[in-house]
């Protein structure tokens, strides 16, 4: 019996040790386990629930539709219309991210779907990224209503919520990854919100995904660039090298671009085994958004990027000042996507695709709606079917372009206009970008022809204005046609050039105006008419209206006193001293006069700034009102959340009813950050941000910070960018402060180590 | 050879109909899915367990303590004491002495009296005492009428009420039996399978056998069906894991047997026990089935012997029995902690400090989970609740493979919930209530 015992014994307890070892083992293997996760059977329900809507909605009962999602009736999947014309210009699309709720900067799944679906229904095709680069290569044609889409960062969510849908509909999409994060070295350390290689290569076997690169991102993206803890891109700037305490040289700036670049390019083809043809600049930041490295970055960057990539992606919706969509005579390296808005459904997807598409010729425009005027320059309105453009208050001119017309060469261009104020009035030809252009240059003096090429603008011809224009009612127009350009009032030739550069030999249309003081220069369109030259201008030109133009007779000037605003008295700010930027401090040695409380309690002393809320208030409130005239800078505390729920930091405070705040909400595992603009004591909220499960539990310690530059405001959790938008009516200038919240009273208490305050200066 | 019979004999699997095997096929590869799933689950809390690794450490060690417990029923199957019919030395058929204490049971006794005379056995060589413990009801005339029915019924009459343990005291020194068969009023052993209680008393080492006990009356309403699911667990799985070595730390009080020349030199001290100054009025049970492991002895649990009792079917009722138990359960785990160690290291350290820490700790692990951490942290205790469920989830696969007739598995879910929310607090309540004695046994 005892050796029996000793026998059922020892197999209990091998046993026990071999499920001590499956469980514990099986639990630290699978961790990272994509297949059998939360999100992707979501992902494979979400795809059958919405193949069962699909089919339902084509007509099928239910039974059907479930069978038709499954496979298992016979109707073949999403079927896939093709145009039989030629795409004249090609969309792409970015996203960032897919999250349960939407915010400015990630879509909601339901709003993609609908997005999508009005892809779907309006003919649009999606392509791959191999076509859309043979596409701009001039190598392949491709039919009408093709689309790239594409996603930027290599999120989890965008996976995990695009993916259903865009399988459903027989979609495929392009995602750019920064392979610092989805490739990491150090598999330890691998992320709960990047997608990984196991996630990756599964996409890329589906066919619905191709694997491109955003370069590895070092940091995060973000390097120091200054010996005062400066950050910037880490692309177009220098890096601050502080063991030497210099900048990097130009061969280390070079070697670093080469393996951001090129590194991240050979991982992935490394791991998937795919082509990388593509890049896509992370932060759309080409070159153009350094600090210290103005002269060459642009250079450089293109440089390493044309030796790596066949296209590269840059531009990120909405900055308007440029053509919509893509074509093949388009420079490869500087193509342009369109970031739908969260706030977009289909029928906005659709408008804002269809303004970009190429317009033909003949083309009239009565402005009953906005066909795609975009502003690049100063103001732009539609009012009474009439187009105003006009310098807006800090502005001496205006310029405003048609989207959909860059592929357009010879034509007529003739506009009906009320020329209300400002000293001079240029339509412009051949719009290729804002740096690229012809205009007809009106004013009461001088008629000109200008042609603007890379930044150089030179004076084709110029006469002087001898006619009368009735500005209430006027019509000006320019033709283009060939190497030649014309300018016309009335419809009368009256100037008239032949030598303009080669490459501006295609191009759009614009307005711009101007005069030599700001928000002045205003002009009301009621038509433009646009001709198609076929076969020679004199035709086209017997077409027009043509009213004879009467020559003025020689006055004397009258000048007009000019009236200046009288300067207003700064009122006396009260006791509190300026503050210079930097700002540094930190236990023990802060200073209490810097700070004035508002509400709630607040002690400052050689053990910290503590911030708490009392009986009375749910939480508190200080600023430092010598820094009002603070302007572009950097704030960062370090500090510990001792009890309640919130605490925000706040810049460009110009009194307690007006600024803009980063806001942490510690809520555990759903902690998230906002980025509030108060005004006039109102607060709207302008982003949110979900504070990763990586995001330490407890904040103890923990670096937030704001910055400000110019109009774009940032939040930042312990050193990395979680939260930026550009908030064009911004104040651009206000100082600092913080504030404390809980739901209840007397239960908010910060502490605060150390501030940090750098100035930016651009 | 004994003789089987009918449906209270568990098949042996060359008897397993195609329909069974395929179903016992179907429940291992559930269990070995649900297994996967617990893993699985695990796998996706480890994330959180980074900063914590005591916690981690204890979600381990808890989930591997309840399976421990599954693997050890598995095991019993394979104990010596179920193949005792190969080591046949022909007849075994010592002298059986029922011992049945009761207080108000007029209703029940009859059944329970009838069932003993019933017994398979031989008429000779069994001997009932019932110890009427001062009934104020009709209980001592329905004795009396059994008498007529059954004069070898021996009637012990308690003017007052004694107290259980010196009823069974009394029954224990008057039994003639080398084996003496202790149940409740309201219990009885199915008599066909009652030769299997005695038969592991042919081993010399075993000093007490616990028989497998099921409501009497489980379809009476949720509670008794959520308590005959309980039972089920807890005889076939929790006790047939204690017996694979030879250690039930409980002889349940509605069915055992033990080895008379065991238990008689120690009743004066069992009887006269206290905790902590005053007489312990509970646990006698698991009390008496200590002390015959103090002393040395085997004791074992066998699925061969059936026992029916009745189970309370108010809450009310139930909490109270609950109460007792704990309170039971309590002092006699200081009391075995004593020795055990030395005893039985192995079961001592596999499983019995091992379960002193699981349900002490329980409770403090359930508020934090479902009260603290949801109103502080804002987490919803979904992990938790999800592993709980996987766990129960288990045990009903093994349960479903154990019987696949018992119909009351899904109301191991329906515990496991109660258990959760309900009862692993009242071990405090019992505690906290310990110098509480009033007597009663429900």
């Amino acid at each position: 019996m005892d050796k029996h015992l000793q026998k059922t014994r020892t197999i209990f307890a091998g046993a026990i040790v071999v499920l001590i070892i499956v469980v514990v083992s099986g639990s630290f293997s699978l961790k990272y386990n994509h297949i059998f996760s939360y999100e992707n059977f979501q992902r494979v329900a979400s795809f059958y629930s919405y193949r069962v809507t699909l089919a339902q909605e084509q007509g099928s009962n239910l039974l059907a539709s479930v069978g038709n999602a499954f496979g298992i009736t016979e109707k073949e999947n999403p079927n896939i219309y093709v145009s039989h014309d030629k795409a004249l210009s090609i969309p792409v699309l970015v996203y960032h991210g897919i999250m349960e709720e939407q915010d400015r900067f990630n879509m909601s799944a339901k709003t993609f779907k609908q997005q999508m679906l009005a892809l779907k229904d309006n003919g649009y095709q999606t392509i791959t990224i191999v076509d859309f680069v043979d596409y701009i290569n001039n190598k392949k044609e491709l039919p009408d209503k093709s689309i790239l889409i594409t996603f930027d960062d290599g999120r989890k969510d965008s996976f995990y919520g695009a993916d259903p849908i865009l399988k459903a509909i027989g979609y495929n999409a392009v995602m750019y990854i920064a392979t610092n994060f989805s490739i990491p070295e150090d598999s330890t350390k691998r992320s709960t919100y990047y997608l990984l290689p196991g996630e990756l290569k599964d996409m890329t076997n589906s066919g619905r995904w191709e694997i491109q690169s955003h370069s590895i991102q070092y940091g995060g993206g973000s390097i120091p660039i200054s010996s005062i803890n400066e950050r910037g891109n880490f692309l177009s700037n220098f890096m601050w090298n502080s063991n030497l305490n210099r900048l990097e040289t130009l061969s280390e700036y070079r070697d670093r671009l080469n393996d951001e670049l090129g590194t991240s390019k050979i991982e992935i083809e490394n791991l998937l085994g795919n082509k990388v043809v593509s890049f896509s600049y992370p932060f759309g930041d080409y070159g153009q958004q350094s600090k210290n490295n103005k002269d060459k970055a642009r250079d450089e960057i293109n440089k390493v990027v044309k030796s790596n990539y066949e296209v590269a992606f840059h531009q990120i919706w909405p900055i308007d000042h440029d053509y919509s969509q893509n074509h093949p005579k388009d420079n490869p390296y500087y193509l342009k996507r369109i970031e739908p808005s969260p706030e977009w459904g289909g029928d906005e997807l659709m408008y804002w695709l269809n303004i970009g598409r190429y317009k033909n010729l003949p083309y009239d425009d009565t402005f009953s709606s906005n066909n795609g005027w975009k502003s690049a320059w100063g103001g732009i309105s539609f009012s009474e079917n009439k187009l105003s453009t006009f310098a807006s208050n800090n502005t001496t001119g205006s310029f405003i372009f048609l989207d959909g017309t860059y592929l357009w060469d010879n034509y007529l261009f003739n506009a009906d206009m009320n020329w209300k104020s400002g000293d001079y009035v240029f339509l412009a030809s051949r719009f290729a970008d804002d740096n690229n252009y012809i205009t007809c240059t009106f004013s009461d003096d001088q008629i000109r022809i200008d042609q603007f090429e890379n930044n150089d603008s030179i004076r084709l011809a110029e006469i002087d204005n001898k006619y009368i224009i009735n500005k209430e009612k006027v019509s000006l127009g320019i033709l283009t046609d060939e190497s030649s350009v014309s300018c016309l009032i009335e419809g009368n030739v009256v100037l008239k050039t032949s030598n303009i550069s080669s490459r501006l030999s295609y191009g759009g249309i614009g307005f711009k105006t101007w005069d030599k003081d700001s928000g002045i220069s205003n002009i009301e369109i009621n038509n433009v008419k646009i001709l198609p030259i076929q076969a020679n201008s004199e035709y086209v030109l017997s077409t027009l209206d043509k009213k004879d133009l009467v020559e003025k007779e020689v006055k004397e000037e009258v000048k007009k006193p000019v009236k200046k605003p009288t300067p207003v008295p700064k009122p006396v700010e009260d006791v509190y001293a300026k503050i210079e930027l930097p700002y540094y401090k930190s236990i023990p040695d802060f200073v209490s006069k810097d700070w004035k409380n508002l509400w709630g309690n607040m002690s400052v002393d050689y053990n910290g700034i503590v911030m708490s809320s009392n009986a009375k208030t749910s939480g508190s409130f200080a600023v430092m009102p010598g820094s009002k005239d603070w302007k572009d800078y950097f704030y960062t505390v370090k500090m510990d959340l001792v009890k309640g729920l919130s605490f925000g930091l706040i810049a460009r405070e110009v009194d307690p009813e007006n600024y803009v705040a980063c806001t942490f909400i510690n809520y555990g595992y759903a902690s998230y950050a906002k980025l509030d603009r108060v005004v006039d004591g109102k607060s709207t909220t302008i982003g949110k941000f979900k504070l990763s499960r990586l995001f330490p539990y407890k904040w103890e310690n923990l670096a937030f910070g704001i910055k400000a530059v110019d109009k774009y405001v940032t939040c930042l959790a312990n050193g990395d960018i979680i939260l930026s938008a550009n908030i064009p009516e911004l104040q651009s200038s206000g100082g600092a402060g913080i504030k404390t919240w809980d739901e209840t009273n007397g239960n908010s208490e910060i502490k605060i180590r150390t501030i940090d305050i750098q100035p930016i200066n651009q | 050879m004994v003789k089987r019979i009918g449906k209270y004999i568990k098949p042996k699997i060359l008897s397993l109909t195609m329909s069974d095997f395929a179903f016992r096929i179907f429940m291992m590869i559930l269990g070995f899915g649900i297994l996967f799933l617990i893993i699985l689950t695990k796998s996706k809390t480890i994330s959180h367990f980074d900063a914590d690794p005591l916690v981690l450490f204890y979600t381990i060690f808890v989930t591997t303590f309840e399976l421990s417990r599954v693997i050890g029923a598995l095991l019993y199957n394979n104990t010596i004491h179920n193949k005792v019919d190969l080591i046949d030395n022909g007849k075994f058929e010592p002298m059986a002495t029922f011992v049945i204490p009761c207080f108000n049971e007029g209703p029940a006794i009859e059944k329970t009296i009838t069932k003993c005379f019933e017994a398979d056995y031989p008429r000779e060589k069994l001997e009932v005492i019932v110890i009427n413990d001062g009934s104020t009801d009709n209980t001592l005339d329905e004795l009396k009428r059994m008498k007529k029915i059954y004069p070898d019924l021996i009637i012990v009459d308690f003017k007052k009420n004694m107290g259980k343990r010196h009823g069974m005291a009394e029954g224990f020194f008057r039994a003639k039996g080398e084996i003496i068969v202790q149940l409740d009023s309201d219990s009885y052993i199915v008599p066909e399978t009652f030769r299997e209680l005695i038969e592991p008393f042919r081993n010399p080492k075993i000093g007490a056998v616990c028989a497998h006990a099921d409501p009497e009356n489980s379809s009476q309403n949720f509670l008794t069906k959520m308590q005959a699911a309980y039972y089920f667990m807890s005889f076939r799985i929790l006790k047939a894991a204690e017996s694979t070595f030879f250690t039930v730390f409980c002889c349940s009080g509605c069915s055992s047997a033990y080895r008379k020349s065991v238990v008689l030199p120690i009743m004066e001290t069992w009887l006269h026990e206290k905790f902590l100054g005053l007489p312990v009025t509970w646990g006698d049970d698991r009390a008496l089935t200590n002390w015959v492991l103090k002393l040395g002895h085997k004791t074992i649990y066998t699925d061969k012997a059936l026992a029916y009792t009745i189970c309370p079917s108010t809450l009310r009722q139930l909490m109270k029995q609950q109460v007792r138990w704990k309170k039971g359960w309590f002092v006699n785990s200081i009391f075995a902690s004593k020795f055990i160690w030395k005893r039985d290291p192995f079961v001592a350290f596999t499983y019995f400090f091992p379960l002193i820490f699981v349900t002490l700790s329980t409770p403090f692990m359930a508020t934090k989970a479902l009260v603290i951490s949801p109103i502080f942290n804002h987490t919803i205790p979904f992990y938790y609740i999800i592993g709980i469920f996987l766990v129960s989830s288990l045990i009903v696969v093994y349960y479903r493979f154990l019987s696949r007739d018992n119909r009351y598995w899904p109301y191991v879910f329906a515990w496991s919930a109660i258990n959760m929310i309900l009862l692993s607090f009242i071990l405090f309540y019992a505690i906290l209530t310990i110098q509480n004695r009033k007597w009663g046994t429900r």
